[in-house]
């Protein structure tokens, strides 16, 4: 028999206490759930027949499987293209936005360069007051970018909100860190990738995921640049499919029929691949996010 | 850790690699461009001299097939009228794309952007198109299009596009119902108001799917639109008297608010008794198509507004899924208390606009090319193909070669060519449906009898006011029309402060634009 000690030393709390925690767990479990069911509910009815679909109107768990919305995509050729234009732009277009945003914000975090909050000021301008639409298309138009997928990626090559999350993280950094490296020989661009860049690495992260999920879900730029469909990215791709079902008079009866599963499965198709990634980086994100918040 | 980093490293060159293949692939300029020339059509021949590059940016159908370098109906087009076509078609319609493009100086030859908007507005105001009065003596079949159903689109006599209004002459809305339910309730599908209301009461309360519960409603529909201004009981304002869509005339000949016609009240009234009754769905409000059709389809509402042609198939077959033994029946909308008024849909006022542009280098081709997009022989070489390769004649009957169709951008089953549709053609419009359509008959039925509920428009067009201001006074009503229909304000009293603040909050001038417009129109 096991005899079980109760520790003198614990707080007895008191009924108050006790029932105030279990209403916050309630309204907690009941607040993540309004989070986490819209995403069930798109992937149970990806997964379901139309007559599953609709013989509830929540949907639990499909009472009839069908792969149909994903045969549908599947069987498209397109699809596979789109998604190599996403990872493209999306992969590229990030290490881009890293490489320019880390250099950028480096120098920007230079206490010692003269101009440096004036040019911070400048950048900080643009938030404010952008070219615009127009502006930017003849822009791109006359370097040549039109109907290529740099379109997508170099015109968002900074964006300055992340550019100001990393200077300010760097800002914070101390100095002696730069001197000592700078004693034993090593030049600037050798502190900022070894010594800066391994230790910025939960913001490097953390910038570097909000850059991939703003290429992943670029739509956008897509229309204004892209005309080829070779060369659609995965969201103009899953929009014209949708669009397809629903509106064309030149698609097959099977197809104008799949309804809301194949919508679902489309919807599923796109963010399950970005979705992915985030586990990966999950650990460094609190801290990625809240770095650089403090300082100005 | 170090077999993670690995696998990722791994992830990531493949995905590289993947990329780079996929940007490798030969595309042959835009992929939306045929381009083919006449040479590649296989049977095509020379022309004599150079084709003329025409380059055409048009919103199109999006859902079409995309057309391939070497398209034979580009070709034969090339062929016949010394051109050399480059066709862009926008990602989604999207028509910010054309307006960006022409704003930024990127001005194609011909351009199709949306009809009756600031836009194109400015396009002819500030230059950017050319008249097209110039080229209809070589031109016939631009002329007669422009000056049949458009001839008072026309900015001091001369024409700058080719319009085209969607549903200027055809609908395809109806209140569909359950027939199975009329049955179950003993009645047939209304002809009066006081029959739709009856029928919408027997739905309601006398359980006419049998299931022994009380789940059903009468009617649902989806939610007053802010951009049109329609709403879900248009049906019962017509029925009353509404004699435009968009407007009326008061007794000085002056344009007016529509609600503003005697009806307006009556009609409110008899809306009000079926909200207060519960026979219509109490969150119509806020339904949206989708979720309107859903509610059809699970068999918790009888009847609903529809939309047919094509879609009259997709929704027996949905009811189906649950109810096999279901069946929809729909017909022209009740009359109202004078026995002949009715009405469900307006006639369309937006659509499309193609213009050639001040920068066509050679604009005489570019008015051919139009021309013969809507000629009949235009319209047969987009809908049928080439006589001989895409399909031959067995009598009357077309037979399609479908192995050939593919090799071009056609859809599927006796479909058309990705450019038959968008710019100058729907096929609703067009009362086209191919022979291998099982339901052709019925689809293109429920299209004509649609049409005569549809409602005619007081002015033709939109004016700039009406495009800046339209949607924010279609909220002003809305928000009169959901108080009134729940009780928050009385009828009369929301009829007479919804005039009020409907006319004060910007509706005022614009009434005076309208009138201006529509004596112009009348003038023309």
């Amino acid at each position: 028999m096991t005899i079980v000690k109760r520790n003198p030393n614990r707080i007895k709390r008191g009924f108050g206490s006790r029932l105030f925690d279990v209403i916050n767990i309630v309204l907690l479990v009941l607040l993540a759930l309004t989070c986490i069911y819209p995403f069930w509910d798109t992937l149970v009815v990806s997964f379901s027949s139309l007559k599953s679909y609709l013989s509830t109107s929540v949907h639990l768990w499909p009472s009839e499987w069908s792969l149909e919305g994903y045969q549908f995509m599947f069987s498209n050729n397109t699809l596979w293209t789109s998604y190599a234009n996403s990872i493209f732009i999306t992969v590229v277009g990030t290490i881009i936005n890293l490489l320019v945003t880390v250099m950028a914000a480096y120098t920007l975090s230079k206490k010692d360069l003269k101009g440096h909050r004036f040019l911070t000021f400048l950048a900080v301008f643009t938030m404010m007051f952008s070219g615009g639409i127009i502006p930017t298309y003849i822009v791109v138009k006359d370097v040549g970018l039109m109907n290529s997928l740099w379109s997508m990626i170099l015109p968002t090559a900074v964006n300055t909100s992340y550019l100001i999350i990393m200077r300010n993280f760097l800002f914070d950094l101390p100095h002696e860190l730069e001197e000592s490296a700078m004693l034993d020989g090593c030049t600037e661009i050798g502190v900022l990738f070894r010594i800066i860049l391994p230790i910025s690495r939960p913001s490097i992260i953390t910038i570097a995921l909000f850059y991939a999920v703003d290429h992943w879900n670029d739509f956008f730029n897509a229309i204004m640049y892209i005309m080829d469909e070779e060369k659609w990215p995965l969201q103009l791709f899953l929009r014209s499919m949708l669009f397809e079902s629903e509106a064309s008079y030149s698609s097959t009866q099977s197809l104008f029929l799949l309804g809301q599963p194949m919508k679902m499965a489309a919807v599923m198709m796109a963010i399950i691949p970005i979705m992915l990634v985030f586990p990966f980086f999950q650990k460094y994100f609190a801290k990625g996010i809240t770095a650089g918040a403090v300082k100005g | 850790m170090k077999a993670t980093k690995r696998l990722l490293a791994l992830f990531l060159c493949a995905a590289m690699a993947a990329s780079a293949a996929a940007c490798s692939s030969p595309s042959g300029g835009t992929a939306s461009t045929g381009g083919g020339s006449a040479s590649a059509a296989g049977d095509g021949g020379e022309t004599s001299g150079e084709p003329v590059p025409i380059e055409w940016l048009t919103t199109g159908d999006t859902a079409a097939e995309p057309i391939q370098e070497g398209d034979r109906i580009i070709a034969a087009i090339n062929e016949q009228l010394g051109i050399d076509l480059d066709v862009q078609i926008v990602p989604e319609g999207n028509t910010e794309k054309v307006n960006v493009a022409m704003a930024s100086g990127d001005f194609p030859d011909v351009v199709t952007g949306a009809f009756g908007t600031s836009a194109t507005q400015g396009w002819i105001d500030n230059g950017m198109v050319i008249e097209l009065n110039q080229f209809f003596e070589n031109c016939p079949d631009m002329q007669s299009w422009i000056e049949k159903d458009y001839s008072w689109s026309a900015t001091d006599g001369k024409y700058y596009g080719v319009p085209f209004i969607t549903q200027l002459h055809a609908s395809n809305v109806l209140i569909m119902m359950r027939g199975d339910w009329l049955e179950a309730v003993g009645m047939e599908y209304p002809k009066t108001l006081d029959d739709m209301r009856a029928v919408l009461e027997a739905f309601t309360t006398q359980d006419p799917d049998g299931n022994g519960q009380n789940d059903t409603v009468g009617y649902t529909a989806d939610k007053p639109s802010s951009s049109t201004g329609q709403t879900p009981f248009d049906w019962v304002f017509y029925a009353y008297g509404r004699e435009y869509a968009d407007y009326m005339l008061d007794e000085d000949g002056n344009v007016a608010p529509w609600f503003e016609y005697d009806g307006f009240v009556p009609a409110m009234t008899y809306i009000k008794d079926l909200w207060d009754n519960g026979f219509v769905d109490q969150e119509l409000m806020l339904n949206d198509a989708s979720k309107k059709e859903e509610k059809f389809y699970q068999g918790r509402a009888g009847a609903f507004n529809a939309t047919l042609y094509r879609h009259v198939t997709r929704h027996e077959n949905n009811v189906k899924e649950l109810f096999p033994d279901a069946t929809v029946v729909y017909d022209l909308p009740p009359v109202g208390p004078d026995g002949e008024s009715f009405g469900i849909t307006p006639q369309g006022k937006g659509g499309f606009f193609t213009c050639i542009t001040a920068n066509c280098a050679n604009p005489d081709k570019a008015a051919e090319f139009i021309n013969f997009m809507v000629s009949e022989e235009g319209n047969n070489l987009l809908r049928l193909g080439i006589e001989g390769i895409h399909y031959t004649m067995d009598g009357d009957t077309v037979v399609f070669n479908e192995e050939e169709r593919a090799k071009d951008a056609f859809s599927p089953d006796g479909w058309c060519h990705a450019l038959a549709w968008g710019s100058f053609y729907w096929p609703l419009e067009s009362g086209y449906m191919p022979d291998s359509d099982p339901d052709k008959d019925r689809a293109l039925a429920s299209v004509e009898l649609a049409t005569q509920a549809q409602v005619p428009n007081l002015v033709n067009q939109k004016t700039p006011l009406e495009i800046e201001n339209g949607s924010t006074l279609n909220d002003v009503f809305i928000q009169y029309f959901s108080d009134m229909l729940q009780g928050k304000i009385g009828i009369e009293e929301g009829a007479q402060q919804l005039s009020e603040s409907w006319r004060s909050q910007g509706g005022e001038e614009m009434l005076a634009e309208l009138t201006e417009a529509y004596n112009a129109q009348n003038a023309a």
